[in-house]
């Protein structure tokens, strides 16, 4: 008897640890660096994973560099080569926690929730902090939210010859929508 | 005549260096499904690869062609996972695609997903199915 009352336990608290997360395996980060006047300088990366713990708030996001798309071919091609140098440096990934989470509170009205956490990028660390919108609809938690990095943050160096068409702060936008697992 | 060739010559040069400069700058995305493979190998080997020395098989492999053959254990949207290891983005219909069915794919393996634990291809086309 006892025996099955383990594994009755067992069972119970694999189920309970996967209901804690939510994941996204197709969510969606872009970014802007442009100057006006100049091409436009935007991409975007429609394959990004993301898992958040609703017990915790804790979030993690990764978005491989190869999967971010330009429109235009030389443009991205520079981006991988000579800026984001993906060859060594492949993914992006954020580690953090939505402050004050509490997933019972979500409707489908959108609220606000500030967010702390780690960005890893070309091989730098930094402290992002932000605003999210995060609602929750079904069974599905949507997470919006936008920040802003510098490129030097992260020892980016963009050419002399470029400078000044490319923006120094970049706007990256974020697109979520988490299943439970 | 001598003044009307050179004047000829040169808006012959720089008409060709703009062309050139244009199609440079306009160039077209890659067509992955029309590259040379760099491995044709099952997704299991594949991610076998992988595992047995990452940073030489990121070197070999990473933003190359490569297909893959492997059985499918899910189908999520544009995005098929093969032997559970290997998360391919199609451009490709789905519709004909199954769970537990054999396929072989062609496409561009861009990285590691360490949250997944997925070995990631895009843009990629079904060569057969079984």
């Amino acid at each position: 008897m006892k025996i099955f009352i383990i594994i009755f336990c067992f069972l119970i608290s694999g189920i309970s640890r996967s209901q804690e997360k939510y994941i996204e395996k197709k969510g969606t980060i872009a970014f802007e660096a442009s100057e006006k006047t100049f091409e436009p300088v935007k991409a975007k990366n429609t394959s990004v994973t993301a898992i958040l713990n609703i017990n915790t708030g804790e979030i993690a996001s990764l978005a491989l560099m190869k999967e971010f798309r330009f429109r235009n071919a030389l443009m991205e091609e520079h981006f991988n080569e000579n800026y984001i140098e993906s060859d060594t440096y492949s993914k992006a990934i954020f580690r953090g926690k939505i402050i004050a989470f509490n997933f019972f509170e979500l409707s489908e009205q959108e609220k606000e929730f500030k967010i702390d956490g780690r960005l890893k990028l070309h091989g730098k660390e930094k402290s992002i902090e932000s605003i999210l919108y995060i609602s929750k609809k079904d069974k599905c938690i949507s997470i919006r939210g936008d920040f802003v990095v510098a490129p030097q943050d992260f020892d980016i160096s963009i050419p002399k010859i470029v400078r000044n068409k490319i923006a120094k702060q970049v706007k990256v936008f974020v697109d979520f929508k988490l299943q439970q697992q | 005549m001598k003044t009307k060739n050179f004047i000829f010559l040169s808006l012959a040069f720089i008409a060709a260096t703009g062309i050139v400069l244009l199609s440079y700058i306009h160039k077209e995305h890659r067509t992955i499904h029309t590259e040379k493979v760099d491995t044709n190998t099952t997704a299991i080997a594949f991610y076998s690869a992988f595992i047995k020395d990452k940073a030489v098989f990121n070197a070999i492999h990473l933003d190359n062609a490569v297909e893959l053959k492997g059985l499918i254990t899910a189908i999520e949207s544009n995005r098929i996972v093969l032997d559970q290891k290997i998360a391919v983005t199609l451009e490709s219909d789905l519709t004909a695609l199954k769970i537990n069915k054999k396929i072989t794919i062609k496409g561009r393996y861009v990285g590691f997903d360490d949250l997944l634990e997925h070995l990631k291809i895009d843009q990629a086309t079904v060569t057969s199915t079984q």
